[in-house]
């Protein structure tokens, strides 16, 4: 494999153009896989994960300094991993063992960098033409679709300084459709943006994305933006991989515990497994019961936000008392009366009211909580029409048995 | 009986011969040490060491490299090149000592340029010589201009590794500082007064111009190296 690799190395700059076309027809070739490891002062890089063009766009989602820029860095070969294997579909762009380590200018490569970094000493025009390869003939031509299909004709004899974000990011995004990549990395590619510009934005990024036939792999921190456009998404947490999956699933079942944080659950607690279907919540310092088995392995659990109701002490919970909190994934139709066997509810106190744009968050303690930030506190959304909740108001808390997440 | 100006001129000659090539040679060893991860260090100190050595320690260096009884001056000598007392002497000892001014100004210039600048250059399939030429000395331009002029005006002041190198014969190696020196010491205090006062008017105007080229540049942000040059003539 290494040898191919090597012979491929040589004559990679001959494939490229027509690389992403070849692609296209064979898919199953289109298969990127990574396994490396790269120290960096204290940090340990650690990452293993194979993605084919089949399954669409790869999100990477992670905190800041994860490593997801790194990773990207480390297949586009501007950073050397200490040791391990990159490798498209045949090609083999770095391998420690083979000692194969393809330059980045043969890799065919197309990374957008976080900042765009377009040549400040260069137009428009001359940006995306240092992104062109092979026969300087066909250039002219091209440049003109080029700029014509990112709506930067007006703009190519301008200079990076005389641009805004939305035609920076273009530009950028031109010059890296002009190297004719074989696969593309985008490395947040809306950080530098003001938020009110990426909507347009994204929607303008999308359509290129979908016209494009090659693997794209995404690194974001931010959630939504991997929800809106990746299909599967590769979890990173302190260097490394802890879970591939379609991006739904994410959402729907995080599995572990760095997942669920970034997938935007809020409310956790330490765990113990009690019964095949009792938890023995922790800092919430009560027993809940799932509606599924509860796996061995459990460490925590993790409850989101807006599936938390609140209803006032003393009051039994009923289905129909419904306006005290919200809880859009139960209807009150299927859900049995009797709260206390199929439902789960424990009692609380109101710490504070926490105003929002759409909707308010109660933030609430449990009683016997003596815990940190990150575990005891419950957040709970409330709807437009909810009890007069004052801070210090004890109330009881309610989660519906199949809310429940089981998380390592 | 009218002024001898060959001091002038062999000054400018000799600064003008050793800039050039400090220019390139300075270019190139910045270009090599940001490069470069081993051994940096080593070779930082190497390049820098002319700034903080005596010129005296200097020149007799280069005279040991250079002279009869050196390698490189014999076999200099046997193709027909002389370096001692002669002013190819006077400007490799100019060189020498006005090299570390060049060097460090391009090497923090470069230093100073946003590492994804040339990354994303090496994606696009460029060479390394395309990124040096097109991305790496347009825009660190401000830094090697500054070197340069810097370079120039070290050049211009040099004696003591000259002195050694490439003596002090009136009408062949004798520079502006030298000029000074020797008028002192035949007493003729007017002829030193105006070599000293025609030194620091160039002196002054190289410090002018490189203020006038680092404060223009800080306001019109990165201009193309050709537009640069444009408007410097410009203005």
């Amino acid at each position: 494999m290494g040898k191919i690799g090597l012979k491929k190395q040589d004559s990679s700059e001959k494939m490229t153009p027509d690389h992403s076309a070849e692609q296209a027809e064979n898919s199953c070739d289109a298969r990127l896989s990574v396994d490396i490891q790269k120290s960096l002062g204290k940090f340990r890089l650690n990452i293993q994960f194979e993605h084919d063009l089949g399954r669409g766009i790869l999100g990477i989602l992670g905190s800041s300094g994860c490593g997801k820029s790194m990773t990207l860095r480390c297949i586009s070969g501007v950073d050397r991993p200490d040791s391990g294997r990159i490798a498209l579909g045949d090609t083999v762009f770095f391998s420690s063992e083979d000692k194969v380590f393809v330059r980045p200018r043969n890799r065919g490569v197309g990374h957008l960098f976080q900042d765009y970094a377009l040549f400040p000493n260069m137009t428009v025009r001359g940006n995306i033409l240092a992104g062109m390869r092979g026969d300087k003939r066909d250039h002219s031509r091209d440049i003109d679709q080029l700029l014509h299909a990112f709506y930067i004709g007006d703009q190519a004899h301008k200079y990076p300084r005389e641009l805004s974000g939305g035609q920076k990011q273009r530009t950028a995004l031109a010059r890296v459709f002009a190297s004719r990549p074989s696969i593309l990395l985008l490395d947040e590619p809306f950080s530098a943006l003001d938020e009110y510009l990426r909507y347009q934005l994204e929607q303008n990024l999308f359509e290129y994305l979908e016209q494009y036939r090659g693997i794209v792999l995404y690194v974001s921190h931010n959630r939504d933006e991997i929800r809106r456009f990746c299909d599967y998404v590769l979890v990173v947490e302190d260097g490394k991989a802890i879970s591939y999956m379609p991006v739904a699933d994410l959402f729907e079942s995080p599995w572990h515990f760095a997942s669920a944080r970034l997938a935007g659950i809020r409310n956790f607690s330490h765990a113990e497994k009690r019964g095949p279907r009792e938890i023995f919540a922790v800092e919430w310092n009560t027993l809940l019961t799932t509606a599924d088995a509860v796996p061995d392995d459990l460490q925590y659990i993790g409850v989101r936000e807006n599936a938390v109701r609140i209803l006032p002490r003393g009051s039994m919970p009923s289905p129909s008392g419904s306006e005290d909190g919200r809880a859009p994934v139960m209807s009150p139709g299927n859900r049995p009366p009797d709260w206390s066997e199929r439902g789960n509810a424990f009692g609380a106190a109101v710490l504070r009211i926490v105003p929002g744009i759409t909707a308010d968050t109660a933030v609430l303690i449990p009683f016997n909580d003596g815990s940190d930030e990150l575990f005891g506190k419950i957040f709970v959304t409330l709807g437009k029409t909810h009890l007069p909740l004052h801070a210090g108001d004890e109330v009881i808390v309610a989660i519906a048995d199949d809310d429940i997440m089981c998380l390592k | 009986m009218p002024m001898d100006l060959s001091p002038l001129w062999i000054s400018l000659k000799v600064s003008a011969t050793a800039t050039a090539a400090v220019f390139l040679a300075g270019i190139f060893a910045a270009w090599l040490v940001v490069r470069i991860n081993r051994g940096k260090i080593i070779i930082d100190g190497l390049f820098t060491l002319p700034m903080v050595l005596p010129p005296t320690v200097l020149g007799f260096i280069l005279l040991l490299i250079f002279g009869r009884n050196g390698t490189v001056g014999r076999f200099l000598q046997s193709i027909g090149i002389n370096i001692v007392f002669s002013w190819v002497g006077a400007s490799v000892a100019a060189a020498v000592v006005a090299f570390p001014m060049m060097y460090r100004s391009v090497r923090a210039a470069f230093e100073q340029l946003d590492p994804d600048l040339i990354r994303v250059a090496r994606t696009l399939g460029k060479k390394e010589g395309w990124i040096m030429r097109r991305i790496m000395i347009p825009n660190a331009w401000p830094g090697i201009l500054s070197g340069t002029i810097l370079a120039f005006a070290r050049s211009m002041g040099e004696f003591g590794a000259t002195s050694l190198l490439a003596g002090n014969i009136p009408g062949k190696t004798r520079t502006l500082s030298q000029a000074v020196w020797s008028a002192v010491q035949m007493n003729d205090r007017a002829l030193a007064k105006r070599w000293s006062l025609t030194l620091i008017a160039i002196s002054f105007v190289v410090i002018y111009l490189t203020n006038h080229v680092l404060n223009r540049d800080s306001s019109s942000g990165r201009l193309s190296l050709g537009t640069r040059i444009k408007q410097s003539f410009r203005r």
